[in-house]
């Protein structure tokens, strides 16, 4: 297995959405990981939102999704993201809470060039203040994109303002051999 | 004077990267999904506190029929 880095985006300002274009078709699998903040001061975390080729009919589908965390004990197995054309991928931290604390988001697309079979997709996200107590909480979750279409690009949001600057996006292509 | 919303678009095959304004027909595509993900959050949320409070009312009725805490901890894991 090999990995090489497509690309790096650190988020220099506030920006409402920010789109990883044309990906190169060339790798068996994408890692991307996201270092996220969201710009607005809620001081509850906020959801961070992601979607495929910007396809404007249903086509994510999560089989399941576990989330945890100091709000939410003991861990909840929820059902969700079911036929949507956005997935919510992860929790990350706000301007509300403590500085500089990024959260941390692994998302993984097994296939993703194929043009004959769905992608499987899994993600990891987690976000931990300095305080245990305060804020913490965990999320996974794997799902289908329903589509033969390869993956060409992925979209990001938050559910609160936006993501804030100094948010960081790296993509890497995994090769099986 | 409101923040001009922008997204931030990167090519990752020359690795290129614009930073260009939302159009109106993208804000409000946007302001529709952060509903919807913040409506799925807090449904989720509200799912799990059901669940727990459930769960410790469903152990405090097996403690008064009698069972131990680990009994009945067992009985709902």
């Amino acid at each position: 297995m090999s990995m090489t880095i497509i690309s790096k985006t650190a988020v220099t300002s506030n920006t409402a959405t920010v789109t990883l274009s044309n990906i190169p078709q060339t790798y068996d699998r994408l890692l991307v990981l996201c270092q996220v903040r969201d710009s607005g001061a809620y001081g509850s975390g906020e959801s961070m939102i992601f979607e495929i080729n910007e396809i404007t009919t249903s086509g994510i589908y999560d089989a399941i999704s576990l989330e945890s965390g100091a709000h939410l004990d003991p861990p909840s197995t929820i059902l969700n993201n079911v036929g949507t054309t956005r997935a919510y991928c992860g929790i990350i931290t706000d301007d509300g809470q403590t500085s500089n604390a990024f959260s941390n988001t692994e998302i993984l697309i097994s296939n993703y060039s194929s043009t004959t079979t769905y992608k499987t997709i899994k993600t990891f996200s987690t976000v931990a203040t300095t305080s245990m107590n305060t804020y913490r909480k965990s999320f996974v979750s794997t799902g289908i994109f329903e589509s033969n279409t390869a993956v060409s690009s992925m979209k990001f949001s938050t559910g609160g303002s936006g993501i804030k600057s100094g948010s960081t996006f790296w993509i890497y292509g995994i090769k099986n051999s | 004077m409101s923040e001009t919303l922008t997204k931030v678009v990167v090519d990752c095959a020359t690795g290129q990267q614009q930073v260009l304004p939302l159009t109106a027909e993208e804000i409000a595509d946007l302001e529709a999904a952060r509903a919807q993900a913040e409506a799925d959050r807090l449904a989720a949320e509200e799912a799990a506190a059901e669940a727990a409070a459930a769960k410790a009312s469903g152990i405090a009725k097996l403690l008064a029929l009698g069972l131990t805490e680990a009994e009945a901890n067992a009985l709902v894991k």
